[in-house]
């Protein structure tokens, strides 16, 4: 006992993980108000909640646009329906019986139809009731306090379990009166107590924003009244959900911070531990993203960390699994795995403790990488404070690999750029065709080519509609309209519409719209590239300063002949270098993609005379894409910086590392929630 | 002992071989119900209907439907009893991703959440395969074309391949558990639009593998489809329509001389590629209806200078295309089968003058057991799969003021020998 409130002291003592801690919390919330920022709910219900409040009490007039009405009468029409559902399931249920496929008594099809008959049986005359929605609603649809809750406990795992080993304490620590196991349990009992705490804040916060923001209605009344619930065969009421979803997070957290124990006391290395928990957290992910509930791995589905993080997964699907051909329901069968999950990585870990001895290792990366070392001594013979920063990110911390890989990549997209196009449609390659044909500035040749290829089609839609009899004509004539039509009028209402834009029609362009609004439009890719980049830029930059303190070597360093300020500049050039690095690898196939389009032989056209954009702007195409650049470098820089200070701040990579991801996660996943990206921002504000 | 370990290795390498030859037996070149392409069910284009012993899965409005022999309740094909399948209200046109993910998550039959018509299927090894092969028109839906595989009791749907927002898949089956499809796609070029297609196969369990590539259409042509896919036995067909015009433009007079239309026939084991033709065929005749009868291939030919023929042979040939003979000599210029009868029709000339087309039946004696008409439409002068033997289930579709109805015909087959010449007798079974 004396250990874990030992255990404790020491926690709290690491002032810098509490800051985290109340950042992390406060982003979460940050998140949150974001996402519903942007949603209807927010202006109509929060912004302008006492309508809201007046329409409850029955003012319609208060309901000056008809979005509480339309709102409530979706809600009374769903209600209608719900009784039909549960009612009408018994006569659905017999009516399969009636077949042989679900028939046979001892079949798992059979026994399914009979036990969700019995499990939604007790919803028979149930009265659902019509309330205010949009606050559970909101909680069901937020799951980034994952995000958080991870770096938390990756933040939490770090000091509990590598900090005092990378201090070589821990075998100190290890001398205990009564053996290693009480140490290990008071460590493991402390992480499963922070994380259950810094989960029940979060969680809490969450909860209480929302309610603030919208509310919730009675408490009292049955989960199922509201739609996203239809399925669920709990009998909870929503005071009642909100308490469960908690209390499964929690458990999840609790879950999680169990496998990182069980990775700290095995794992020797943070970064080989670190690789593990994230390649398992991958492979999470994307079960829950490829899986169905429907498919023959639906255990796997179901028993996953980011299914039970969601609230309309874990509450509002009802599916069972199949245990030996006999229906399960899902939520036991996760509650049973993570208790199970929980009890193994616990004793797993504690064990590992006792039996293993805790120093840290070097990594077989960490081995190969002094071989190379020793080999390429002769390279060392320099005086350049940069060269020696470089050294030791890219080649002392093995950052260098990485920076390999990344080159691979970028060769690898780059290279994809130049493959063939090709289109599921004949509109689309046609479209693509005539406006290769009329692309550059309008002259009289672009009015002569519609003409004549508009006379063109016209005079073979004539001929296919006077052709009568001849098969063969029909088919190639309509063969013809039908791969060229469609493209060419899209190309044709462009020209139409370019024509009517104001100004000298001499200084436009024909261009291909469809082409750079793709790329303008696919936000996905661009947050995923700018994330992906900020991890990495991150990654390189976060030991920068870490590594000196981790191996004392900075009284030394202070000792410089002209002092720190070179030291420091020359740490900051590092970073810039890195950071340009992973800009230019990350974003060069994507100016790529924008040269592939016509050489920027249109650059030229200004931006208020797309005709696909609403923009009033006259800055030339150039320009925009200039700024679109000039930006997401900027973006990068500042990532950077932000690394750097982080580096700077804490001392420690890790924790430098992980707080950043925290922001830039947060960042992304706002982004991602706005289908916001730089380009589309940057040409709405223009 | 050298002796002993030269016996033992023989008696090893025997038991492999024979091991192996056990694994890679060859499968016979007739129909094998449960496994092979079902060709009675493909009318123009794949199959929406498939059959198996205990009774028929249908798919219509992205629903996937069984309805059992001997009983008219069309079920929809999703085992849970939480579920409103097809009376789930309708996604709006203005929907995100996510919600057209759900509700294929939430409702096993579903497989094309916004309930159109373009979804096909194919049964073969105890699972239903169903393909939604057009890449999404922007603003409609998000799905890309995917290839799902359901139980056959509905509780299962697990989405086992798809492609790119590039292609389209214009045909496809499954066949004795490889995947056969073709893919089109186009490309954009200075001298104009060229569609491109391919025809690949991949074994259905080995779906994480690079598809074979067995036909693809040549830069020099101008295609216009690769379709009418049929798997029989141990061999393959598809028929190319396309123009080989090579420099100059095509026009009228000119079209016919660059007419590229040609029935090619794939020999699964060999990988051989064949073509059909019928002896004495001009450049301007090319081999029309394929179809299977009595372990061999059966077709006609039909002449683009004499358009308006009523009557033309129909041909019979081995299943590579070899041994052409003729079957009858003049056969009305439409046929199906079922394995059990041969049908003869003319929609053509019936749609023309406006009259309902009798249907000539033979038995494998090809001797006429009887004559009869249908009472749905004539799909405007096209024939449609008549279904299996003994009971047909054709998908009917009716237009009620601005409604589309479909329902199923079902016809017991038995009863032909009876019908001399008046309309045969359907039940019509509706969701």
């Amino acid at each position: 006992m004396r250990l874990a409130a030992y255990e404790l002291v020491k926690l709290w003592q690491k002032r810098l993980l509490l800051v985290l801690a109340l950042l992390l919390l406060a982003a979460n919330l940050l998140t949150l108000y974001l996402y519903e920022k942007q949603t209807p709910a927010f202006f109509y219900v929060h912004q302008q909640r006492e309508d809201y409040q007046r329409f409850l009490q029955g003012d319609e007039a208060a309901d000056s646009t008809g979005f509480y009405r339309q709102d409530l009468d979706g809600q009374e029409s769903y209600l209608q329906t719900y009784t039909v559902f549960v009612e009408e399931m018994a006569d659905r249920v017999r009516q399969m019986e009636q077949v042989s496929l679900y028939a046979d008594r001892d079949s798992y099809v059979h026994r399914n139809l009979v036990k969700t008959q019995a499990d939604f049986a007790s919803f028979f005359g149930a009265a659902p009731v019509a309330d205010n929605c949009f606050g559970i609603r909101a909680l069901a649809n937020y799951d980034g306090g994952l995000l958080f809750t991870l770096v938390f406990l990756t933040m939490l795992a770090y000091y509990v379990c590598f900090f005092e080993r990378d201090q070589n304490l821990l075998l100190l620590l290890k001398g205990c009166r009564n053996g290693h196991t009480p140490l290990a349990a008071a460590k493991l009992a402390i992480m499963l107590l922070a994380a259950g705490l810094y989960t029940l804040l979060q969680e809490a916060g969450t909860i209480l924003l929302l309610g603030w923001m919208y509310g919730y209605g009675d408490l009292g009344r049955m989960l199922q009244s509201v739609s996203i619930f239809r399925n669920c065969a709990l009998h909870l009421t929503v005071g009642e959900a909100l308490a469960a979803i908690t209390a499964v997070r929690i458990a999840a957290a609790v879950v999680l911070v169990c496998g990182l124990f069980f990775l700290g006391m095995l794992l020797k290395n943070e970064a080989t531990a670190a690789l593990v928990f994230g390649g398992l957290l991958g492979t999470e992910y994307l079960l829950n993203r490829f899986l169905s509930v429907n498919g023959s791995a639906s255990g796997l589905k179901c028993v996953n960390l980011f299914y039970l993080w969601n609230m309309r997964s874990v509450l509002g699907e009802y599916h069972n699994l199949n245990i030996a051909g006999f229906p399960a329901s899902k939520n036991l069968c996760a509650l049973l795995s993570a208790g199970a999950i929980m009890l193994l990585l616990s004793a797993s870990g504690i064990i590992a403790f006792r039996k293993t001895c805790q120093i840290k290792t070097d990594s077989f990366l960490e081995r190969l990488m002094q071989w190379l070392r020793s080999k390429t001594e002769f390279l060392n013979r320099q005086v350049s404070l940069l060269y020696y920063e470089l050294y030791k990110l890219l080649i002392q911390q093995k950052k260098g690999i990485v920076l390999i890989l990344l080159l691979i990549w970028g060769g690898y997209e780059a290279n994809g750029v130049f493959a063939p196009v090709y289109y599921a449609t004949a509109r689309e390659a046609s479209y693509h065709h005539y406006i290769a044909q009329v692309r550059g500035p309008v002259t009289g040749e672009t009015f002569a080519f519609f003409e004549s290829e508009n006379n063109r089609l016209e005079e073979l839609r004539r001929q296919a509609q006077e052709v009568s009899g001849d098969e063969l004509q029909i088919l190639l004539l309509q063969n013809e309209l039908d791969r060229l039509e469609e493209g060419f009028e899209l190309a044709r209402i462009q020209f139409a519409a370019l024509q009517e834009k104001p100004g000298v029609l001499a200084e436009k362009y024909m261009l291909d719209e469809e082409a750079y609004g793709k790329l303008w439009g696919s936000y996905t890719r661009d947050i995923g590239l700018w994330l992906a980049g900020a991890v990495l830029t991150l990654f390189f930059v976060s030991g920068i300063y870490a590594i000196d303190e981790k191996r004392k070597m900075n009284l030394l360093l202070r000792t410089t002949c002209r002092g720190r300020e070179k030291l420091n500049r020359s740490r900051d050039l590092c970073t810039v270098l890195c950071t340009g690095a992973v800009f230019l690898i990350v974003e060069f196939p994507l100016f790529l993609r924008y040269w592939r389009i016509d050489h920027f032989s249109t650059a030229g056209q200004r931006l208020c005379d797309f005709t696909s954009l609403m923009s009033s702007s006259t800055l030339p195409l150039w320009a925009l894409l200039s700024i679109l650049f000039l930006l997401k470098g900027l973006g990068f820089l500042a990532v950077g910086c932000m690394g750097l200070g982080l580096s700077k701040l804490t001392r420690n990579e890790t924790l430098s590392f992980l707080a950043g991801i925290g922001a830039a996660g947060m960042a992304s996943a706002v982004l991602y929630r706005l289908a916001w990206s730089i380009s589309l921002g940057l040409i709405r504000a223009l | 002992m050298k002796k002993r370990a030269s016996t033992l290795s023989f008696f090893v390498l025997a038991f492999v071989l024979l091991l192996y030859s056990c694994g890679t037996q060859a499968l016979p070149n007739s129909y094998i119900p449960n496994s092979d392409h079902q060709y009675m069910q493909v009318g123009s284009g794949a199959a929406t209907v498939q059959q198996t012993e205990d009774g028929c899965y249908v798919i219509r409005n992205g629903y996937l439907y069984y309805i059992e022999e001997g009983t008219d309740i069309l079920l929809p094909l999703c085992s849970k009893a939480d579920c409103l399948h097809d009376k789930e209200a309708k996604i709006p046109l203005l929907h995100t991703k996510k919600e057209e993910q759900e509700r294929l998550d939430k409702c096993n039959a579903c497989v094309d959440a916004m309930e159109m018509d373009d979804a096909t299927i194919c049964y073969s090894d105890g699972y239903l395969y169903c393909l939604n092969p057009i890449a999404r028109i922007e603003g409609i839906g998000y799905m890309l074309p995917a290839l799902y595989r359901c139980a056959p009791d509905g509780s299962q749907k697990e989405l086992i391949r798809y492609w790119s927002e590039d292609v389209q898949i214009m045909d496809w089956c499954v066949h004795r558990g490889v995947l056969y499809y073709v893919e089109q796609k186009f490309a954009s070029a200075k001298d104009g639009v060229r569609r491109m297609c391919s025809l690949y196969a991949i074994p259905i369990k080995g779906m994480n593998h690079r598809p074979d590539v067995i036909f693809e259409t040549e830069e020099t042509l101008e295609v216009m489809t690769l379709n009418r896919l049929a798997c029989y036995g141990g061999y393959l067909y598809c028929t190319l329509i396309a123009y080989a015009s090579g420099n100059e433009p095509l026009t009228e007079e000119n079209a016919i001389e660059h007419l590229y239309r040609k029935t090619f026939v794939y020999n699964i084991s060999d990988r051989q590629i064949g073509e059909i033709k019928a002896p004495g065929m001009t450049k301007y005749q090319v081999i029309q209806g394929l179809d299977f009868w009595q372990d061999r291939i059966i077709f006609n030919v039909y002449d683009y200078m004499n358009k308006d023929q009523e009557c033309a042979p129909l041909y019979i040939a081995d299943l590579d295309g070899s041994d052409v003979q003729v079957l009858i000599e003049d056969a009305p210029v439409q046929h199906e089968t079922d394995g059990q009868y041969l049908y003869l029709f003319d929609l053509h000339t019936s749609y023309r003058n406006g009259e309902d087309s009798t249907y000539w039946t033979y038995n494998s004696d090809m001797e006429l057991v009887d004559t009869f008409q249908v009472p749905f439409d004539s799909n405007y002068g096209y024939g449609r799969a008549l279904g299996g033997y003994p009971q047909a289930y054709i998908p009917i579709r009716t237009i009620q003021g601005e409604e589309r109805m479909w329902s199923l015909a079902y016809w017991d087959k038995s009863k032909i020998g009876t019908y001399n010449g008046g309309m045969i007798e359907v039940e019509y079974i509706t969701r």
